[in-house]
């Protein structure tokens, strides 16, 4: 389970760093939220999903059960989200009136100025 | 209790401006807010660096391991009583320049948000709650950038640069935000914490690869928050185009933020650290001090020039911390400490300059020695400073940093950081010559009244540059002792761990 999850892990930032690498605005956008997903991904990784338990404390115990999934890592994952997904929401925006304005799609255009 | 005080203020300032969006006075009570938080700073300073209290909190009442908790010693309390210096000073200087305009409650929002994440960043103890507050201080910061595409003070041909900048601003700070946060994920995997005091505790031979390999993630994204040499490439390309008042306020404090993380979590006894990473550092000291100031030797536009100043200063403050010993630590906070307000205070001046001529390429500029000669004496003394030169609070900083690099026998840093500052001299005098004394190349109308607040905030720097000068003793008492306290590990475990009983 983990090298699977590891392997998408890699897979999912190899290919954010290719779109990067790719100098187009849309997929600079495309690229930075899929290297936001590998990077959750990994935290999901750390929490060492063996039996998938869900990490609740039943109404009779008053601990967590050993095999039960480590709850940190969950929530470490959904602050990360909520500001990754912030932070590309304020990219968009960004891009958006960049091409409104200027008509440029590559970042080469904003370089010239012109087009 | 009063660990959490500034940030809930700061918040609680953040809210209130939107909350008065509609008042004449609301602007008024804003700033007021921002003086009272910096009073609240001088009682934290009182009690950490003349009472030797340490404050700290865990939330929730859960235990260190468990909990998130807040830890201010004298070192974070300085970084802290400075920025709110800067916050109230910058946003007096603010209320006359042209980000007033535009809905200046919500730049007051943005700057309160963005005072909560610094205060947050310099106050946490836990690495994932660090990661938060970086965001916070990030996301305002983006926000605050854009106001310069609003309010019509640039150009047209500079807002398709300073969009460019912004982007690339956003997007460098978004991958190096992913790289901290993989390293987090590697940290908790094979430690299962992330509270700083917990991992102080790690035995020696408990520290494994997958450590040193979180450790490098971290620094990495701390080097390129703090602008260091193979990463510093978004610093000059945002910071000449963004709105005056916020960019001299991002060169004052957003790199330093990255320094003080480094030097917190980073110190010879920390497990995220080792021999290679100091080393390194050490090398990219030098590059960053070097690159940073042949960068602001070649341009020729007053924001641009000073922005590669940043980097160069920076290169400083790492060369202190990869030395890493108590006299360089405490030159390092010395340096934070004299370098922040310098900083702030050369990017109002060059606001002000573009304020009174529409414009800040040298080429265009002059004889402003005879239009504001007050004006030109606050620039040379901040100037003389920023080099290096005696009588101003640089000379301090700088001689501290290179007496303790010629003492752990760091010979190439001190050689480099003379040079250093002899270019740094040059490219001032550049400005000089250029700006202030050459006679204008045509007859230009121009204004030559400053505005209030602008005076205010450049006197109050400048006389923090000329006091700090003549009696650096009054903070290199709190330096030594903030560099002791931070190296002490004991005390430092006993302190949090002292929450458990």
């Amino acid at each position: 389970m983990i090298s699977i999850l590891s392997l998408a892990c890699g897979v999912m930032a190899s290919g954010g760093t290719y779109l990067l690498l790719r100098r187009r605005l849309f997929e600079f956008l495309i690229g930075l939220t899929l290297i936001g997903h590998a990077v959750n991904l990994s935290l999901f990784v750390a929490s060492t999903p063996r039996s998938g338990l869900p990490s609740v404390i039943g109404m009779k115990q008053d601990a967590l059960m050993n095999s039960a999934l480590d709850p940190v890592p969950q929530a470490l994952i959904l602050t990360a989200i909520v500001i990754s997904f912030a932070a590309v929401t304020l990219l968009a925006v960004l891009f958006r009136t960049s091409l409104k304005d200027a008509e440029f799609h590559d970042i080469e255009d904003i370089q010239e100025g012109s087009k | 209790m009063i660990a959490t005080l500034p940030i809930f203020f700061a918040l609680f300032l953040a809210i209130l401006s939107f909350i008065l969006r509609s008042k004449k006075s609301g602007t008024k009570i804003i700033v007021l807010g921002s003086f009272f938080q910096f009073l609240l700073a001088n009682i934290i300073i009182y009690l950490v660096a003349y009472q030797k209290e340490v404050l700290h909190v865990s939330f929730g009442a859960w235990p260190p391991p468990f909990g998130i908790s807040f830890y201010i010693d004298t070192f974070s309390g300085l970084m802290i009583w400075i920025s709110s210096l800067l916050f109230l000073i910058v946003q007096i200087y603010s209320l006359a320049s042209p980000e007033s305009s535009n809905r200046f409650w919500a730049h007051n929002f943005c700057w309160n948000t963005l005072a909560a994440g610094v205060y947050g960043a310099f106050s946490t103890n836990d690495l994932f709650n660090l990661f938060v507050w970086f965001e916070v201080l990030l996301l305002s910061s983006y926000v605050l950038f854009t106001w310069s595409f609003t309010d019509g003070s640039l150009q047209e041909e500079n807002k398709i640069k300073g969009r460019k900048g912004l982007i690339s601003y956003l997007v460098l700070n978004i991958i190096g935000s992913s790289i901290f946060l993989f390293g987090l994920a590697l940290l908790y995997s094979s430690t299962g914490t992330l509270n700083f005091a917990d991992l102080q505790s790690l035995k020696a031979e408990d520290v494994s690869l997958v450590i040193h390999l979180a450790g490098f993630c971290l620094a990495f994204a701390f080097a390129m928050k703090a602008g260091f040499f193979p990463l510093f490439n978004w610093l000059p390309a945002s910071y000449p185009f963004g709105p005056i008042s916020s960019v001299a306020l991002f060169a004052g404090l957003l790199t330093k933020v990255g320094v003080y993380a480094l030097i917190r979590f980073f110190l010879p006894t920390s497990p995220l650290s080792s021999e290679w990473i100091l080393s390194v550092m050490l090398v990219i000291a030098n590059f960053t001090m070097l690159l940073g100031v042949y960068g602001a030797a070649t341009h020729q536009s007053l924001r641009r020039i000073l922005s590669f100043h940043i980097v160069s200063q920076v290169g400083y403050m790492a060369l202190g911390f990869a030395i890493g010993t108590t006299t360089a630590l405490s030159a390092s906070i010395f340096y934070l400490l004299h370098h922040m307000v310098v900083k702030t205070n050369l990017f109002l001046i060059a606001g002000t300059v573009s304020h009174l001529r529409d414009t800040d390429e040298l080429k265009h500029l002059g004889s402003i020695t005879k239009s504001n000669p007050w004006l030109a004496l606050a620039f040379v003394i901040s100037a003389l400073s920023l080099a290096g030169l005696p009588p101003f609070s640089g000379f301090w900083a700088k001689f501290f940093i290179l007496y303790s690099a010629a003492n752990a026998e760091v010979y190439w840093g001190l050689g480099i950081g003379i040079f250093v500052g002899l270019f740094t001299l040059f490219s001032m005098l550049k400005i000089w010559n250029e700006a202030f004394l050459k006679p204008p190349l045509q007859v230009l109308t121009y204004q030559v009244k400053i505005p209030r607040p602008y005076s205010f905030a450049i006197l109050v720097f400048t006389l923090w540059t000329i006091g700090l000068g003549i009696y650096p003793s009054m903070l290199t008492k709190i330096s030594d002792f903030a560099a002791i306290q931070v190296l002490d590990t004991q005390s430092y475990l006993q302190t949090l761990q002292g929450d458990i009983k």
